[in-house]
């Protein structure tokens, strides 16, 4: 078996570890010893890297639909990318999605994740009817909601054993085309506002301009509109190689922000549904723009009582002058997530902003982490890379279930860091 | 040159190792230009699920499942299917030196099914005057014995020679195409550095067996590569860790 350094998304942290490969479930019962089952890689930090010690198994092979109905079936390694190919001339598109295409349905299971309807749909675990799973100590097992296991495994960031096949609900659509109203606001209380006017919009998110203590920043919203179906095409462009590690800095992103604000704060229209929901997928491998440093993304859940906190969190941000290229800012509706270890708040607000990995960084983030333990929030697992135990464990009081009922040969760099500390 | 629109024509492809990676990205391909396949191979749950998955893309799909195909049940599969072109995509990777049980085991999957199904072909292209094309999988590995894989590798150059040998017996009826991936992202070359995607190879396959093409590397820079390698004088070569 080979050893090689592994990176996720954020390249950062750096990780040796060993790569494994299922190209069926069969396979699965042939690798021995620690795993982590692993699909594309699109999480920030460590959550999709296996420890040292163990084997990165990659099911992205194992990517199979069994049939093209409003309840699909289909197996964990199929990427949202290739499913909504196949399922766009059907007029059906998943429930939920997540704000890039390349992640698979075992990692929107494992990590839960929320898309921009959650206060219609709640997040991906809502919308899932079954998951079978292959576990070390019981072989395959099929879970529906109701059962401790399917429970465990929503949100349970691949741990409880490997996500070979879901049922998960799909929503017809009238076209490839949303109609869209972007409104921009100059402060949080502005942003709040304009969430609770939103009712009769399907899909709502901000864009943030996170230089500006106040929390100025473009409101975003869009429905389903009639139209025709056209395909989504792969990026044509890819960045080749890791730009200069400080070509985002506090300077470019006040361009950009500026130049942002001025181009889309007032625009209304039709848009085709893959600018709307995966803006950043147009360009691959945009990461690179990070530098080999590698960057982080800090993404926060804040209880609607203590909202006031991310304004906190906004001044604290502008105080470091840590630049973040992407800041997206969210409110989630009172669908209450299934998983244990799920990241949303029924009611809350979200904030994710991605942070280079400089000499400040960790520092930053570490007071933007006690801000949020001090609202009653939650760091979501997918992006964190940085958290503390102590922490971790007040915000997911639910983790030592997880422990008993995860699979015994299962672990992951991110579960070590957080359950068993050096 | 003539761009093909494969959208227009409608093909029907019986796969012999469906299951495999390289099979699995063949018939996928081909259910995405709404084309016909017969999915060959040993393990019916392998099978079916592919079937059913290619069933969501588009064209119809019939899962053909024995556990050993001789020549004569080979014949029988095509007679029954009347594919268009059959691919052959068995092939078992052990690194060298290999045991005598892996050696049997490279024979059997690199050799003797090609063998099968190549003679199987012939015959039905001779009796019948069917215009059945014929593909065949390879690999770089056979253009150059290297320390790492020389048994697998005498196995792919053994195809070539076969391959000339049934073009020039069908030249008047059919074309034999040889398709030569380098490292693929398939369980077979998994801890590879640089493979590249089963999908990749799929169409360049297609693309050089709708266009006749009796010999094509994939990805294309592979041609390159090898014709260094066979002109790089061996004490060289030999010298390295390639």
């Amino acid at each position: 078996m080979n050893t090689q350094t592994i990176y996720s998304w954020g390249n950062w942290p750096r990780i040796e570890q060993t790569e494994g490969f299922c190209e069926w479930p069969d396979e699965l019962r042939k690798v021995e010893g620690e795993r982590l089952y692993v699909g594309l890689r699109r999480s920030y930090g460590d959550v999709c890297l296996a420890p040292s010690s163990s084997t990165a198994v990659n099911c992205t092979p194992m990517a199979l639909l069994q049939n093209l109905n409003q309840t699909l079936e289909l197996e964990g390694g199929v990427s949202l990318n290739d499913l909504i190919q196949i399922t766009i001339g059907k007029k059906l598109f998943p429930k939920v999605v997540p704000g890039t295409k390349y992640i698979t349905i075992g990692g929107a299971i494992a990590n839960d994740i929320h898309g921009k309807n959650h206060s219609k749909v709640g997040t991906f675990g809502n919308n899932v009817e079954e998951i079978t799973l292959y576990r070390t100590d019981s072989g395959v097992i099929t879970t529906k909601p109701g059962d401790p296991l399917f429970h465990a495994t929503l949100g349970g960031i691949g741990l409880t054993g490997c996500i070979i096949k879901a049922k998960i609900k799909m929503t017809p659509i009238p076209s490839s085309w949303l109609t869209f109203q972007n409104t921009g606001f100059q402060t949080l209380e502005e942003f709040h506002k304009l969430s609770e006017q939103s009712q009769d919009w399907e899909h709502t998110v901000a864009w943030l301009d996170c230089t500006n203590p106040k929390g100025k920043g473009i409101f975003m919203r869009g429905n389903w509109t009639e139209g025709n179906i056209t395909p989504h095409k792969n990026p044509k462009i890819s960045i080749p190689i890791f730009f200069p590690n400080h070509t985002l800095n506090n300077l470019s992103v006040c361009l950009f922000n500026s130049f942002y604000w001025i181009i889309n704060k007032n625009k209304t229209g039709t848009q085709h549904y893959n600018p709307f929901f995966f803006p950043l997928d147009f360009i691959g491998q945009w990461n690179r723009i990070y530098g080999r440093r590698g960057f982080t993304q800090f993404q926060c859940a804040i209880p609607k009582n203590n909202r006031n906190a991310i304004e906190d969190l906004l001044k604290e941000i502008s105080k470091s002058k840590l630049a973040s290229f992407l800041a997206v800012l969210k409110t989630f509706g009172n669908i209450k997530p299934q998983g244990w270890l799920s990241f949303s708040i029924p009611e809350g607000t979200t904030l994710a902003l991605d942070f280079p990995m400089e000499n400040k960084t960790l520092e930053v983030i570490k007071r933007l982490e006690e801000i949020t333990l001090k609202a009653k929030g939650k760091i979501y697992l997918a992006k964190d890379a940085t958290m503390s135990p102590k922490t971790f464990q007040t915000m997911y009081p639910n983790w030592e279930d997880l422990e008993k009922i995860k699979d015994p040969l299962i672990t992951s760099a991110l579960w070590n860091r957080l359950t068993k500390p050096k | 040159m003539e761009q093909i629109n494969q959208t227009q024509i409608k093909e029907t492809y019986a796969i012999v190792g469906a299951s495999g990676g390289i099979g699995k990205a063949i018939a996928q391909t081909c259910a995405n230009h709404q084309w016909n396949t017969i999915l060959i191979g040993r393990n019916p749950q392998r099978l079916q699920a592919l079937k059913n998955h290619l069933e969501t893309l588009g064209g119809s799909h019939i899962a053909w499942n024995n556990p050993w195909f001789s020549q004569e049940e080979a014949k029988t599969c095509l007679l029954q299917t009347n594919p268009s072109t059959l691919v052959i995509t068995t092939g078992i990777l052990h690194p060298s030196p290999a045991l005598p049980h892996q050696r049997k085991e490279m024979i059997e999957a690199n050799i003797e099914i090609f063998w099968n199904w190549g003679e199987a072909a012939a015959e039905i292209i001779e009796e019948e005057n069917k215009p059945l094309k014929i593909a065949i999988i390879g690999s770089v590995a056979g253009d150059w014995g290297k320390k790492s894989n020389y048994i697998y590798g005498s196995t792919k150059g053994l195809e070539e020679i076969y391959t000339q040998g049934l073009q020039h017996r069908l030249h008047k009826k059919t074309t034999v195409t040889l398709i030569k991936p380098g490292p693929t992202k398939t369980r077979m070359a998994r801890n590879l550095p640089n493979a590249a995607n089963p999908i990749t190879v799929a169409k360049d396959s297609i693309k050089a067996i709708q266009k006749g093409k009796r010999v094509a590397y994939s990805p294309k820079y592979w041609r390159i590569i090898m014709t260094i390698i066979k002109f790089t004088p061996k004490p060289l070569l030999e010298k390295t860790n390639l």
